[in-house]
């Protein structure tokens, strides 16, 4: 029904399908791949069984133990981010001071510059302090990617918090301390929350600074999935890649009850 | 001793003065009503009474004590917002109780509080509702019970009634009149509804760009308007422009086109000062013939409107345009041609225009 | 982009800023903790990666004084010249794919109500939040010699042999364009969404057929988001690496692969922050260049 007569609709929703199922079939295949009986990555599978995923716990020490570094790792970053966040975000909405838009820009900047550009950077200021390897820099650069995520949504939710609510709790007697902790907090309890959330995901899933700030002791599920492709994948790495899509799934879901996966991104809502 | 003094507030936003040198009483009890425009610094001054903005320059005063440095949670004042800014995380009974919860009153003395003021405002029954399940009228009373609850030395309120429909807001005016007579607390209300302010208020103060124009009871604001502003603001008025040729004791006569009108003296005047003559259209009659010892200005009706209980019939006189209001049900047997319109010098008021 | 520029938004049109009574060092108490991850592991070390790229290196060490041989090593050995012109061909390739599938995509979302909408915009933004490696992953597997689309075409008898996809420039096109088809659809999303429908039935009412409609109304309209999301998928495509090695192998010969292995393997930390600072040059050019397009563009063309 897009444009007249000589395109006529079902070609349009045709199309449309079949962009969908360009979007999901390679996330699909994971999933469905992580199943398989066979001994190699073939698709379709030969068989389902889930055997790969015994092999996993039973033989591949060094890709659960990943799985336990990324699990902390994420844990770790998203708590201090959403800290962090929640003390500038209010900072940045509440307050009236020189320099609140650059720095509004700073705390979000970590989304603007490339992955890899913030990779480099710490990983050769590291270095040169002598940081390199050590895990407080892996979790630094965590927090930092994280940060701007966990602000984006805290600051939402206080922006949409009318502030004449603080006001009244003010008037009736409340300190600034009671209000942000009986008043404010509550009440953006949802952004603060899913906040934590996506900043663990995105963690969680994060390649790209990691490749530069992991040492051979500390390494995470993402990054030694991306060391067995570049030998050889086997199903065993399927399992590890359809573990990750697990983890993030069920955090999309929460998030997608608690606000909704269309307004992280802000533009998407009608 | 006043409960609340201003003494000389100045408040900037920027280039924005916000208030400026304002200078103001509020006695003990006094329901006061601050009265102005959009954007004349209504709810800055509440602000600064409140604590939650510090002015540039003078001194807030409760109770004769300088509030210089005291928080708004030390104030001990009462505020009811536009928005009713209920908590909406807590139930009614929660919300009333809230001032009391962070003054550490105890359990007994928090529910009898709770009571009393949901009592006041006759909501008693509702504690354990949310606000999101109250109509406006109902949240505005919690608003209102959460104010009192805590024995505020004064109560100040935003424009609280414009959230309501034009019924209900009729019905809470009363209402909230009868409430603050019963509690006795010295209130400051913001509003820019003039009928609003000359209902409820012992005192309008009626505001223009942050400052005063006029303090005084709602019949004087009304019927004395202290400069243009206030008159042109309360009420409808009709403006007649012309020059004053005589002044005595207490009258003045002025010119305006080929018509000669009387009005009360106002100081400062002088024969050859360009004046504006304000009269109210309700003191305006239209007559077929003139009456002896009126102001009269002669000319044609041109328009008469229709408001349900009253008309208002528009009088051309030459350049001038007069309007009156009258009963609808006299205004029968006027022809459009030569009607005078009439008023008595007293029910009007002259001002300088200063240019 | 759109991520910090929505944000600076709604934090401004707040009017009600109160707190204006406190200590005005209270809002940098509350920022501190932030400022203390940021400036020194964020801040300082962008700013002294800038400057090594500009101190050579001697006999395996860093020597402190300035000078432009990394730059003059990029642009004039034919060698990173010619993987700078691969990478922006890539990316303008994957910008041209992702428009290709975005348009339409965003299109329908924008058109749509209800259930389906909201199953079409979880669908196309889901993803955004599952990692780079499982999609990267996945992609692996559709494309491998035994994998989905080799096997079906070997099943239907189309090719009698595996066909080469994977480790190839096109895989990294595919793998790209799909990691960054969400930000298309939200750029071009954002323009559809604010367009004004009553214009397409005014032009309708007017005569137009519903092409000419669609072509002189909303196309020019919708151009913005159409330059927002094509800018910001080169920018992203333009640094992108993991996607790259994962599906092209040998093929990925991009320069943020460069880059990579420049800091991570050959340890040549001054080459390799010049490297980073082209990278960063390279997708800042393409955001400043489009702001510059929009400034001085058509008055239809504002930022939306
Ligand atoms: N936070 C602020 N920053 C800048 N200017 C402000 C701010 N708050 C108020 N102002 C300006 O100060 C002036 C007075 O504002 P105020 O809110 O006190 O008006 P008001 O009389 O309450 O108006 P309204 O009837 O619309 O509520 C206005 O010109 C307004 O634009
Ligand atoms: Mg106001």
């Amino acid at each position: 029904m897009i444009e007249g007569s000589r395109w006529p609709s079902w070609l349009f929703r045709v199309a449309i399908a079949a962009i969908c199922l360009f979007i999901i079939a390679p996330i699909a295949v994971v999933l469905i791949g992580s199943f398989t009986a066979g001994d190699s990555v073939v698709f379709p599978p030969q068989g389902l069984s889930l055997r790969w995923y015994v092999t996993l716990v039973r033989g591949h020490a060094d890709l659960v133990e990943a799985f336990w570094v990324s699990l902390e790792l994420a844990l770790a970053s998203a708590a201090l981010a959403t800290a962090v966040g929640l003390l500038a975000g209010f900072a940045l909405v509440r307050y009236d001071f020189a320099g609140r838009q650059p720095l509004t820009l700073l705390f979000l900047s970590p989304l603007l510059v490339p992955s890899i550009v913030i990779g480099i950077a710490m990983l050769q200021f590291l270095s040169t302090i002598g940081l390199g390897f050590h895990p407080a820099g892996l979790l630094l650069g965590h927090v930092i990617i994280t940060l701007p995520f966990a602000i984006r949504l805290i600051v939402a939710s206080l922006v949409g918090l009318d502030p004449a609510l603080e006001l009244a709790a003010r008037s009736l007697g409340a300190g600034r301390l009671a209000v942000f902790r009986r008043i404010t907090l509550p009440l953006i309890r949802a952004g603060v929350v899913s906040g934590f959330i996506l900043a663990f995901i995105v963690s969680f899933e994060n390649v790209t600074v990691s490749l530069f700030l992991v040492s051979p002791q500390l390494v995470t599920l993402p990054v030694r999935i991306f060391g067995y492709i570049e030998n050889s994948p086997t199903p065993v790495v399927t399992v590890a890649s359809a573990l990750l899509l697990f983890a993030s799934g069920v955090l999309i879901a929460v998030l997608q009850r608690l606000v909704g996966v269309d307004r992280l991104w802000g533009s998407a809502h009608s | 001793m006043s409960a609340i003094t201003l003494d000389g507030l100045i408040k900037r936003y920027g280039a924005t003065v916000a208030v400026d040198g304002l200078s103001l009483e509020v006695e003990k009890g006094e329901f006061l009503t601050l009265l102005g425009p959009s954007g004349c610094g209504k709810t800055t001054i509440l602000q600064l009474i409140a604590g939650f903005l510090v002015p540039d320059a003078g001194q807030v005063f409760i109770n004769g004590e300088p509030m210089a440095g005291v928080p708004p949670e030390r104030r001990n004042i009462g505020i009811v917002f536009q928005s009713y800014a209920l908590f909406p995380h807590m139930t009614v009974f929660e919300n009333v109780a809230f001032g009391l919860t962070m003054r550490k009153a105890g359990r007994e003395v928090t529910r009898h509080a709770v009571a009393e003021a949901l009592e006041l405002v006759r909501l008693s029954g509702l504690e354990q509702r949310f606000p999101k399940q109250l109509s406006g009228g109902q949240q505005q009373r919690v608003a209102i019970a959460r104010a009192v609850a805590i024995r505020p030395r004064v109560l100040l309120f935003d424009e609280p009634l414009s959230n309501l429909d034009a019924k209900l807001r009729r019905q809470m005016r009363t209402e909230l009149r009868e409430i603050q007579r019963r509690v006795g607390i010295t209130t400051v209300f913001v509003t820019h509804d003039q009928e609003e302010a000359l209902t409820l208020s012992d005192r309008v103060a009626v505001m223009s760009q942050g400052r005063l124009q006029q303090v005084a009871t709602p019949q004087e604001v009304y019927r004395r308007p202290a400069t243009r502003f206030v008159a042109d603001f309360l009420g409808e008025t009709n403006a007649l422009v012309g020059v004053v040729r005589d002044v005595d004791d207490d009258h003045l006569t002025m010119v305006v086109g080929d018509a000669l009108l009387r009005a009360p003296a106002a100081p400062g005047l002088r024969p050859g000062a360009r004046v504006a003559l304000l009269v109210r259209p309700e003191h305006v009659a239209v007559r077929v013939t003139p009456t002896r010892g009126l102001n009269s200005l002669s000319g044609h009706l041109s328009q008469a409107v229709f408001q349900g209980a009253r008309t208002a019939y528009v009088v051309r006189a030459g350049d001038a345009e007069l309007i009156s209001t009258a009963d609808s049900r006299a205004g029968a047997g006027l022809g459009s041609d030569g009607v005078f319109a009439e008023w008595d010098a007293a029910d009007s008021i002259v001002f300088a225009l200063d240019e | 982009m759109s991520d910090a520029t929505a944000v600076a938004r709604t934090t401004t049109t707040t009017t009600v800023r109160e707190r204006r009574d406190g200590s005005p060092l209270a809002p940098w108490l509350l920022l501190l903790p932030g400022l203390l991850v940021l400036v020194p592991f964020y801040v300082v070390p962008m700013l002294s990666t800038f400057l090594l790229s500009f101190y050579g290196v001697r006999d395996f060490a860093v020597v402190t004084e300035l000078t432009v041989e990394n730059y003059t090593r990029i642009f004039g050995d034919w060698f990173y010249l010619r993987s700078l012109l691969t990478t922006m061909r890539i990316s303008l390739i994957v910008c041209a794919f992702t428009l290709v599938l975005g348009y339409p995509l965003a299109w329908e979302i924008a058109r749509a109500r209800g259930r389906y909408r909201a199953a079409l915009t979880l669908i196309v933004l889901a993803p955004l939040l599952v990692g780079l490696i499982v999609r990267s992953y996945g992609w692996l597997i559709v494309l491998g010699p035994r994998g989905l689309i080799n096997n079906t075409f070997l099943a239907m008898g189309i090719i009698d042999r595996p066909f080469p996809l994977l480790w190839t420039e096109a895989a990294i096109y595919i793998g790209l364009a799909h990691v960054f088809l969400p930000f298309m659809v939200l750029g071009v999303l954002g323009s559809l969404q604010s367009l004004d429908w009553n214009l397409v039935l005014a032009a309708r009412s007017l005569g137009a057929t519903r092409t000419a409609a669609w072509r002189r109304v909303v196309l020019p309209l919708s151009l913005p988001g159409v330059g927002a999301g094509t800018m910001l998928v080169f920018a992203l495509s333009m640094s992108a690496f993991v996607t790259p090695v994962m599906l092209g192998g040998k093929a990925a010969r991009v320069l943020a692969v460069y880059a990579w292995q420049q800091n991570t393997v050959v340890l040549d930390y001054p080459f390799g922050a010049a490297l980073a600072v082209v990278l960063l040059l390279a997708g800042g050019l393409a955001v400043g260049l489009y702001m510059r397009l929009l400034r001085s563009g058509r008055p239809g063309m504002t930022v939306s």
